[in-house]
């Protein structure tokens, strides 16, 4: 059959064309595409978050730490707003008439630009008192379109630990990107505890479904609450910090920049872990957070970097502990190797040294913290004819250190563990070229100058290992999770590659350097009657002053404590952190200090800004 | 065959019927986009739905009106008709009143009207009376020239409005025109000239590369139709190709952008056909090739300069013209709301006064220009197709109306009639389901507001007026 083609049929064909499309897509979007259904439908039903109570901090004795409050906002659905009495609304929420008017343009701008915004709480007056709350409850009939809000926020009742514990805050667009557990109005930990725990900390939260009518009033339960959830409670933490203990920290370490940890040895539990300058936890909370958040970032100090984890610092002398250990096991050193010094090493660029008597032995060396000694001990294992060549020995002495817990992440449940630095045969083969460097060149790392960074939880670890003569737990600073106890990864004994034989020679040393009294030893100002505290200083060189340094544990029979404590540009180990540590020592032992004197120096000393003096 | 017949019996009933269903549906669709709890009453005069009513009321008084006029009116005035209505638009350039952006409305107390509205009309009337005139040629160039000012005046005024929506419209004459004789290639040449700019500003480059595809087997459907079943086979296996193909692409997990597997599809396919089918046709076929792929590339090219070597003020001087910063930021999200809207509706909708996205205002101007979403969402795809059925079967009746005058001037202004309101209805719809940018055109009938009830109510009771006449 032939169909006589006129122009109207075409016209008509044409137009037939086009419907068909029309439809094609209507088809597609209203039968096939699921999609627009569901956000219709989250546009139309009410869910009403259920929000459960953040989890509680404890310290290790059970005292609370951080726990939470009511607050309360005033709200307003834009689009319900009438006229209603300023000045009384301000009476009420003691605010001043211009704040309350420039809320609200702000509030019913965003309404303009954006349809739906007009149909939702949108806070306008944020933090009121419960009294302003109450007061406003009652009057509330007056101003319609404003409502009240009350949520949880974190409330501190330590002075301490602002760092370890974190902050929560609002989360962000990149939160809610990153979670879709998140919404809007939701609060998230950031830094600390807060962040490193948030998935037990915030529970779950339970939601109650509405229907709402045209004008957004709430109707009925949505199936009668068949889909609803309750919300539940965040987990409880019981962390392992002594909170005398950093409370005590802190004090001494005021006006000075630099950092303490205290480890118990035999269970890898963090006792204290102080980033000065320290700053009161409850400058973040929800009240203050908006005011002190700008300062403390840009506090020349930087007290949000919490140096004790973050902060590389040269491990200076309390290294040479470790390069005799490595020596000890190589083989190339006995406890009877003399040395002999002559204010230091005169080989090469030569490294110096203080005056003390000549030739010791490695007892003496740890005591004394002698440099040429370790010079030759150092090196004794990269020259070591055991090895083909320096990579192979310097590889096997790199495994030594990353096996003590430097130069890499302990894996701790510490917020924002940082690496260290121990140098790879790598870095000096861009240093000095392939095959172009010996052990003369590296020479710094043997009393820990040099291209070696450590971190005071590294060093702090490593005191640990050594009072455990061999092996460490990882560091921790959460002992329990509402009764669940913690991840198992942190009840395995972790065994470097020294043996334990040679743990115990070096102790000896480390007792004398505290106790040898009038044997020339370097840190007799650590020394506490029966105490035996067993320590090592240091002197870290950098471009500013000196660092302070100080690492020990004691008792030495069966060590309860390890500390490390760090003070910037404040001179040598054993005017400062040598003290400090023996203090926290003495007080996490005994309960009490007894050298009255030595504290008030401490206390009062400012060793701020001793970077500029130079 | 001569007979005499009363004007109630000579009438158009069937186009009557789907007028008034069309009329009261549109109210219904208003009062439901608009209702709530607090103004029920359905004469409420400070609701839309009840001024709508007056519309609807006045706008039957319209159409008796002109039922009872002699058709000589509409013959004689054609000329005085264009000319006022030319000059109220003028006028409103310079008193009009702003609204949304566009400064075309006519304010008389509290009622507004838009000019614009109708010189669609005034231009019909004026386009029928030149073209029947005795010895009018479409073919010369002096007939072309006088066609063209009768558009052109118009338009540009309309522009100066701001009203890209309305002068738009202008463009569906091209239908009438080619009906009374102009060569197809004109249509689908300006067509395919003006679409593809703007279709090439305004889309991404997937879309205008779909959207010639589909031209381009239009054409070359209308190349061949003298062997119109056998094309029409060949357009389908080439979409159910295109789709396989597609298919392939995805499950193969081959990475190539859609757009290029459509050029390297279209080349496989043509070639294909220059080999198997069309011995003896290859110079049609060539076109249809050299159609497309010079298209795609001017298309591409567009974007290239507008993106490279037009300075900002150039290129925002472009946008502003298109509208296009205004839809793109501003009714994204009507769009958006208004595909929301649409898609919940599901297959029957969700009822009358129960749809959540039309109770909630979430789609802006959804009493105007977006009242297709009411329909989309509280009544679903089969409200949907009832609604397109209905117009269908309008469009049909005018055509049918059209073909049987003996009166070139009653044909050529039901065939403008038929393309304004094609051209309306399409991209209404296919704007608020995102076929197409949105164009602020309303959905004839539906749509709430006067001018436009009043305009399309009188387009087609001045065609059923001179349809009773069609037998002497």
């Amino acid at each position: 059959m032939r169909i006589i083609i006129t122009k109207n049929k075409i016209v008509l064909f044409a137009a037939c064309m086009v419907i068909f499309i029309i439809i094609a897509k209507l088809f597609y979007i209203q039968i096939i595409n699921d999609e627009y259904k569901q956000i219709a439908k989250r546009n139309a039903l009410y869910y009403q978050t259920q929000y459960p109570a953040r989890g509680l901090i404890y310290d290790r004795n059970k005292n609370v730490l951080v726990s939470n409050q009511t607050m309360y906002d005033i709200t307003v659905i834009p689009r319900e707003i009438s006229g209603f009495d300023t000045v009384e609304l301000c009476k009420i929420l003691n605010i001043s008439e211009d704040f309350i008017k420039q809320s609200l343009t702000e509030v019913t701008k965003k309404y303009k630009n954006k349809g739906i915004a007009s149909y939702q709480q949108t806070p306008v007056v944020k933090h009121i008192s419960i009294d302003a709350y109450t007061k406003f409850q009652e009057k509330s009939y007056k101003f319609p379109g404003f409502y009240t809000r009350a949520y949880t926020a974190r409330k501190y009742t330590t002075k301490s630990a602002a760092n370890l514990l974190g902050y929560i805050t609002e989360v962000d667009k990149n939160d809610i990107s990153n979670d879709n557990y998140y919404q809007q109005g939701d609060f998230i930990g950031k830094n600390g505890i807060e962040a490193r725990y948030e998935n037990e900390l915030r529970g779950r939260k339970g939601v109650a479904i509405y229907t709402r009518d045209v004008l957004n009033r709430i109707q009925d339960r949505y199936k009668n609450g068949e889909e609803d959830s309750l919300a539940i409670t965040g987990l409880d933490l019981v962390c392992t910090i002594d909170s005398t203990l950093q409370n005590y920290g802190e004090k001494l370490m005021k006006n000075k920049i630099g950092s303490i940890v205290a480890i118990e040895p035999a269970t890898g539990e963090v006792l204290a872990l102080i980033s000065s300058p320290c700053f009161d936890p409850s400058l973040l909370d929800e009240e203050n957070r908006m005011t002190n958040y700008r300062k403390l970032v840009n506090d020349k100090y930087k007290p949000l970097f919490n140096r004790a984890t973050m902060s590389s610092y040269p491990p200076g002398s309390v290294f040479k502990v470790a390069n005799a250990l490595i020596g000890l096991q190589e083989n190339v050193l006995t406890p009877d190797t003399y040395y002999s010094c002559a204010m230091g090493y005169n080989v090469g660029k030569g490294v110096r040294c203080h005056s003390h008597p000549s030739p010791v032995n490695m007892t003496q060396s740890i005591m004394m913290s002698c440099n040429a000694y370790y010079c030759h001990v150092f090196r004794n294992i990269i020259d070591n004819p055991e090895y083909e060549n320096i990579y192979d020995s310097f590889n096997k002495w790199i495994e030594y250190c990353l096996s003590f817990g430097f130069g890499r992440k302990l894996d701790t449940d510490l917020y924002g563990e940082k690496n260290g630095i121990i140098p790879s045969a790598k870095t000096y083969d861009n240093l000095h070229g392939k095959n172009r460097w010996k052990s003369l060149s590296i020479i710094s790392l043997a009393i820990g100058q040099g291209e070696i960074g450590c971190t005071p939880l590294q060093t702090a670890n490593f005191m640990a290992t050594i009072a455990n003569r061999g092996y460490y737990y990882i560091p921790h600073v959460v002992k329990d999770i509402e009764g669940k106890g913690i991840d198992t990864k942190f009840k395995q004994k972790r065994y470097t590659i020294v043996d334990t034989v040679n743990y115990k020679k070096v102790i000896d040393g480390m007792y004398l350097a505290v106790n040898g009294l009038g044997m020339g030893n370097t840190a007799g100002r650590a020394y506490v009657k029966d105490l035996d505290i067993c320590g090592k200083t240091g002197t870290a060189q950098n471009a500013g002053e000196d660092h302070s340094t100080f690492a020990c544990f004691a008792p030495r029979a069966n060590p309860k404590i390890a500390v490390v404590v760090y003070v910037e540009n404040a001179g040598a180990g054993a005017t400062w952190a040598a003290p400090i540590a023996s203090l926290i020592v003495e007080k996490y032992l005994t309960g009490k200090t007894t050298r009255p004197y030595e504290e008030e120096r401490i206390v009062n000393a400012n060793l701020l800004n001793k970077d500029k003096i130079q | 065959m001569k007979r005499k017949k009363n004007i109630l019996q000579a009438l158009d009933w069937k186009t009557i019927t789907v007028y008034i269903i069309l009329v009261c549906t549109g109210w219904i669709c208003i009062y439901s986009s608009v209702y709530n709890v607090e103004h029920s009453s359905i004469f409420d005069m400070s609701q839309r739905y009840g001024m709508q009513i007056v519309w609807i009321g006045t706008a039957f008084l319209l159409a008796l009106f002109i039922l009872c006029l002699d058709i000589k009116v509409f013959t004689v005035l054609s000329f005085p008709l264009y000319l006022i209505t030319l000059f109220s638009l003028l006028f409103v350039i310079f008193a009009g009143t702003e609204v949304n952006g566009s400064k075309s409305w006519l304010a008389i107390g509290s009622i507004r009207i838009q000019p614009a509205e109708f010189m669609k009309i005034a231009t019909s009337l004026m386009v029928a009376y030149v073209i029947s005139e005795y010895g009018f040629k479409i073919n010369s160039f002096t007939n072309i020239l006088k066609l063209l000012v009768i558009f052109i005046a118009p338009i540009a005024l309309i522009l100066m409005q701001k009203d890209t929506g309305s002068a738009l419209v202008f463009s569906s004459f091209l239908i009438m025109l080619y009906r009374e004789g102009m060569s197809g290639w004109i249509v689908i040449g300006i067509i395919y000239i003006s679409a593809l700019f703007i279709l090439s500003l305004l889309m991404p480059a997937l879309e205008t590369v779909c959207i010639l595809t589909v031209l381009t087997m239009l054409i070359y459907i209308v190349l061949n139709s003298d062997i119109l079943w056998k094309s029409i086979k060949i357009a389908f296996t080439f979409f159910i190709g295109l789709i396989i193909a597609t298919f392939i692409r995805n499950e193969a997990d081959i990475k190539l952008e859609t757009q290029y597997l459509i050029l390297i599809y279209v080349a496989v396919f043509l070639s294909m056909l220059l080999i198997k089918y069309h011995k003896g046709r290859i110079s049609k076929l060539l076109l249809v090739a050299v159609f497309f792929f010079s298209s795609v590339f001017i298309s591409f090219s567009v974007d290239y300069v507008f993106d490279n070597f037009l300075k900002p003020h150039q290129k925002d001087r472009i946008e502003d013209m298109l509208n296009m910063k205004v839809d793109l930021q501003g009714t994204g999200y009507n769009v958006n709301q208004s595909k929301i809207a649409i898609g919940s509706g599901g297959l029957f909708g969700q009822g009358f006064l129960q749809g959540t996205q039309t109770k909630f205002n979430f789609v802006p101007e959804q009493s105007t220009d977006f009242i297709f979403c009411t329909i989309g969402e509280e009544a679903g795809f089969a409200g949907c197709l009832v609604i397109i059925g209905l117009y269908l079967f309008l469009l049909f009746r005018i055509i049918i109306i059209a073909e049987r005058q003996r009166f070139a001037f009653t044909r050529i202004f039901a065939y403008c009639t038929f393309g304004i309101l094609f051209f309306h209805f399409a991209v209404n719809i296919s704007m608020t389901i995102g076929l197409i940018p949105v164009i602020g055109i309303p959905l004839p009938f539906l749509s709430y507001g006067g001018s436009s009830l009043w305009a399309f109510t009188i387009m087609l009771f001045i065609l059923l007026k001179l349809d009773t006449k069609r037998w002497n």
